[in-house]
């Protein structure tokens, strides 16, 4: 229930400790998987989390509660703090389709099949993702996020978004070709008894 | 949550694939951390008076800004003392003598002033004294 978050907010901005919990134990979940999936790390998503609490208590009035949900509001802060991060680090942020890089030798498919569990071969190839249509991905996939709240979080429309999820796909389709079916079966996701 | 129709382009099989990445974990410690960084930044009592700030409209302040102008100039008019006669040049004796004289005047007005009636002119001569 979202009603009346903007009230909290603006009584957690005026220093209602209570209201601030309220929040914060309703959001923090969300913004710091999101945060964590953008970013890769937990010690950066921790700072992302951080940071977008405490700047959305500085300008309350930003949030207006008729356009978007205190949720779709926070992951558009965590958005803008993550790409400012990756910038940092030296990702092209604003490509919206850049060239695969090769496939390393040293780790080909068949070898990652052997290697990785599912799980790492995903978090890798989504961390492989340009970071445009990374978080189109992580909002729509993980945090469940219809298109038009992706779009508003990403400050872009419907339909980019979904050219973004169309090529985000090809691209993992592309990368764990060997975990989809047609392919030999990795170890890792044998669960079956052989 | 994301409709059917949006899910046209979508992989099942991807789809469970991508979902055995499991969510991440909020890391032991984050809670406290965030919440005491936000009790260090949170408003209250003194510190929030001289840190808060309002809104005001262009059009009002510049308003205000005007008024505010406009009354500290004319309370500084108000306020200049009349030029005085006294030259920082003069001596004593010549400053008590104007102190002591009428004062001078600098200005003149018709007010009141009632034109003779009748005139009668009178010639006194010499001899007649």
């Amino acid at each position: 229930m979202n009603d009346g978050e903007d009230v909290l907010l603006r009584k957690a901005s005026r220093g209602d400790e209570a209201a601030f919990l309220l929040l914060y134990e309703r959001h923090r979940t969300p913004v710091f998987r999101f945060a964590c999936r953008m970013l890769g790390t937990d010690a950066a998503a921790e700072d992302v989390t951080q940071e977008t609490f405490l700047s959305v208590l500085e300008r309350p009035e930003a949030f207006q509660a008729d356009r978007a949900s205190l949720r779709t509001y926070l992951c558009g802060i965590v958005r803008h703090l993550a790409l400012k991060q990756l910038r940092r680090r030296g990702v092209e942020t604003t490509l919206e389709d850049p060239p695969e890089e090769p496939p390393s030798e040293a780790a080909g498919p068949l070898q990652e099949v052997l290697d990785c569990e599912a799980a790492e071969a995903v978090r890798r190839a989504v961390a492989a993702l340009p970071p445009l249509q990374r978080e189109s991905i992580i909002l729509f996939e993980y945090e469940g996020m219809s298109l038009a709240e992706v779009a508003a979080v990403c400050d872009s429309d419907v339909g980019t978004i979904k050219a973004r999820l169309h090529r985000a796909r090809e691209r993992l389709r592309r990368g764990l070709a060997p975990f989809l079916a047609g392919n030999a079966p990795p170890a890792a996701m044998g669960k079956e008894p052989t | 949550m994301t409709s059917h129709d949006e899910r046209s382009d979508d992989d099942p099989q991807l789809r469970r694939l991508l979902q055995s990445w499991p969510p991440p974990v909020i890391p032991d410690g984050m809670d406290e951390r965030i919440l005491a960084a936000r009790r260090r930044t949170a408003p209250g009592g003194w510190r929030r008076f001289f840190t808060a700030s309002i809104r005001v409209p262009v059009p009002v302040a510049v308003a205000l800004a005007l008024v505010f102008v406009l009354t500290a100039f004319l309370a500084l008019r108000a306020s200049r003392p009349a030029p005085s006669m006294a030259s920082p040049q003069s001596s004593g004796p010549v400053q008590a003598a104007r102190a002591a004289a009428p004062p001078l005047v600098t200005r003149t007005s018709l007010a009141g002033f009632q034109p003779e009636s009748e005139l009668r002119a009178s010639v006194v001569t010499e001899t007649a004294q």
